[in-house]
C-alpha cells in the first residue's frame, strides 16, 4: 500500500517572494534584487523541499491510482522515454518512488508497451524549419544525460540559445523558427520549462557553468509559482527532478564557498 | 556623456572632477516622474539604513546628477526619455560637437544602428574581465569564479559587451559585498574610467584591439540564490546561525 509522505512545513516564508505569484502571467525580472543573509537562504531551501515534497505526493498518488498493467498507466512510457535520465536522477526521488520505478522498469509485461518516441538529434535541430520546442528541448535534456562528446559545442549552443529566449522574453512558446524568434503563440507548457530547467542543471553539474545554474534557478521558480498546474506523470517527474536537482547544486556551491547555513 | 541619473554618473562626475578631467557636456536622460530600478533599489537602501546619504570613499552620492552638474560648471542637456535609442536622445547626441561620449546610461541597454551612426564612438566601462565575463551582474559571476572583480573600459557596438577593448583593470573583492550593485560596482568602473581618460590626455588617443567573439560568455541578472552566495562567501564569520538570532 503506498503511503502519501507528510511533511511538517514552517510558515510561509517572507524572505523568499520570487514564487508568491505566477510568474508565467507576471514575470519577475531580478533586478536590484535585496539582500537578506543567510535567513534568505534558509527559507528559499525550505520552500524548494516543500513545492517538491508536494509534487512528489502527487506523483505518489498518480503511482497509487494507476497501477502497472492498467490502461491508464503511463508510467511505462515515462519510463521508456526517460530510462537514462532515471540513472541520473533516481535517486533525487523518495524510497518509495524508487522502489516503484524499479519494478516497473523490471515487469515483463510493460516490455510490449513500450513505444518509440522518435527524436530529433541535436546536430538535426539546425536543419528543422521549424524548431519544436518540446522536442528540442527532450534532444537536449539527452544528450546532456549521455555527456553525448560529439555535439556538445552544438549542445551548449543550443541550451543557450534557449536560456537567452526565456532570459529575455520570460517564456518559452512551444515553437520557434530556425533564428528563435517565436513562431507560435502559447507559452503555457510547463513541460517545456522543466525540460529546460533539468537540461541545465544537469550541464552545470557537468561543468560548472554558472550561467546554466542561474537560468535553472529562475525557470524552477517560475514552476513552483504555477506547480497547482503540475499534474501531468511526465511534468511531475522532471520538475521534481529539476528541483531536487538544483538543490543539491546549490548546496555543493554554498559548500566549496564556504558557507554554513 | 550619455547620462541617466544614478550612483554611477555621479561617481563618474565626482572622479572626473577631482582629477581635473571633465567632461565638456552632458546629454542627460531623464523622466522625472518615472524612477529606474536602481533608484527604487537607492530607496530602499536608504530606508533600511544604507549609506546613501553618508558618502561613499569620501564621495557624496547624494546630490542629484542636474545640481551636481551645475555646480562644477558642466554645461548638459536634458532629454525626456531613458532610451538611448530614442530620437530624442539621438538628436541631443548628434548635436555634441565631441567624438567620444562617455557612456552612464540605463543598464541593459543595447546601443542601435541609430544612435551609433551619428559617428560618435561610446566609451563604456564595464563591470567584468572581458571577454570572460559579458553581460549583466558579472562582478557577483567573477566573484564566485574567481575570488575577485574586474572592468574593461571599450568602445561600444550594437551587441553586448563585444565592442574594442581599451584596457581592462582587475580590483579585489570589496570587504563589504552586501553594495555592491549600488556602490562597489560603480566605483571600479569610475576608477578604470579615470585611468583611461588620463591616458587619453597624455597620448590624445585610445588604442583599441577588438575582441574574440568566440571566446567567453555572456551571464544575465544574477539569481538572488546565486547572489547571496556570493555575498555571504566574502563575510569571514561563518558560524552557523539560527534563524532569526543576529551576530552582536
Amino acid at each position: 500500500m503506498l503511503r502519501m509522505k507528510t511533511t511538517s512545513v514552517p510558515d510561509q516564508p517572507t524572505l523568499y517572494t520570487y514564487t508568491s505569484r505566477n510568474l508565467l502571467d507576471d514575470p519577475e525580472y531580478y533586478m536590484y534584487s535585496a539582500y537578506s543573509g543567510r535567513d534568505f537562504l534558509r527559507q528559499y531551501a525550505s520552500l524548494r523541499h516543500r513545492v517538491a515534497v508536494e509534487l512528489e505526493n502527487r506523483y505518489i498518488a498518480h503511482l497509487h491510482n494507476h497501477p502497472v498493467g492498467t490502461v491508464a498507466s503511463d508510467i511505462p512510457r515515462l519510463l521508456s522515454d526517460w530510462g537514462p535520465l532515471l540513472d541520473v536522477v533516481g535517486g533525487a526521488f523518495c524510497g518509495e518512488v524508487q522502489t516503484i520505478h524499479n519494478a516497473y522498469s523490471r515487469d515483463d509485461r510493460l516490455k510490449d508497451t513500450y513505444g518509440e518516441t522518435p527524436d530529433v538529434s541535436v546536430t538535426e535541430l539546425d536543419t528543422l524549419p521549424e524548431i519544436p520546442t518540446r522536442q528540442a528541448l527532450r534532444s537536449l535534456l539527452l544528450a546532456v544525460v549521455r555527456r553525448d562528446a560529439s555535439p556538445d559545442r552544438k549542445l551548449k549552443e543550443w541550451l543557450s540559445r534557449f536560456l537567452t529566449r526565456f532570459e529575455v522574453t520570460k517564456r518559452l512558446y512551444t515553437v520557434y523558427t530556425p533564428t528563435m524568434k517565436r513562431a507560435g503563440r502559447d507559452f503555457h507548457l510547463l513541460t517545456n520549462y522543466a525540460l529546460l530547467s533539468l537540461s541545465l542543471v544537469l550541464f552545470y553539474e557537468q561543468t560548472d557553468d554558472l550561467k546554466m545554474l542561474n537560468g535553472a534557478l529562475k525557470l524552477n521558480d517560475l514552476l513552483c509559482s504555477a506547480k497547482e498546474n503540475i499534474n501531468g506523470t511526465e511534468d511531475s517527474f522532471l520538475t521534481i527532478s529539476a528541483l531536487r536537482k538544483e538543490m543539491e547544486n546549490v548546496n555543493r556551491l554554498t559548500s566549496t564557498q564556504g558557507i554554513t547555513l | 556623456m550619455l547620462a541617466v541619473s544614478s550612483n554611477r554618473t555621479k561617481l563618474y562626475i565626482l572622479q572626473m572632477a577631482k582629477h581635473q578631467v571633465l567632461p565638456a557636456r552632458v546629454v542627460y536622460m531623464e523622466i522625472p516622474s518615472e524612477g529606474t530600478p536602481e533608484s527604487q533599489a537607492v530607496e530602499r537602501e536608504a530606508k533600511y539604513g544604507g549609506t546613501t546619504n553618508d558618502g561613499y570613499h569620501g564621495f557624496d552620492l547624494s546630490v542629484p546628477v542636474p545640481d551636481l552638474l551645475e555646480t562644477l560648471g558642466i554645461p548638459f542637456v536634458s532629454v525626456d526619455s531613458l532610451d538611448p535609442n530614442s530620437e530624442l536622445v539621438v538628436n541631443a547626441v548628434a548635436q555634441c560637437q565631441q567624438s567620444i561620449l562617455i557612456y552612464s546610461g540605463p543598464g541593459g541597454a543595447i546601443l542601435r544602428k541609430q544612435i551609433l551612426s551619428t559617428g560618435k564612438r561610446f566609451l563604456h566601462t564595464h563591470s567584468g574581465v572581458l571577454p570572460f565575463f559579458r553581460g549583466s551582474t558579472t562582478v557577483y559571476y567573477s566573484l564566485l569564479k574567481e575570488g575577485d572583480c574586474g572592468a574593461t573600459a571599450f568602445f561600444m557596438d550594437k551587441q553586448i559587451d563585444t565592442g574594442h577593448l581599451i584596457r581592462t583593470q582587475r580590483f579585489p573583492a570589496p570587504q563589504d559585498r552586501t553594495t555592491i550593485d549600488l556602490y562597489y560596482d560603480p566605483l571600479i568602473r569610475s576608477q578604470l574610467l579615470i585611468e583611461v581618460l588620463q591616458e587619453y590626455v597624455r597620448l590624445g588617443e585610445m588604442p583599441v584591439v577588438p575582441q574574440d567573439s568566440l571566446v567567453g560568455d555572456t551571464y544575465y541578472i544574477i539569481h538572488p540564490v546565486l547572489k547571496h552566495i556570493a555575498i555571504l562567501a566574502g563575510q569571514m564569520d561563518q558560524t552557523p546561525l539560527e534563524s532569526g538570532k543576529r551576530h552582536s
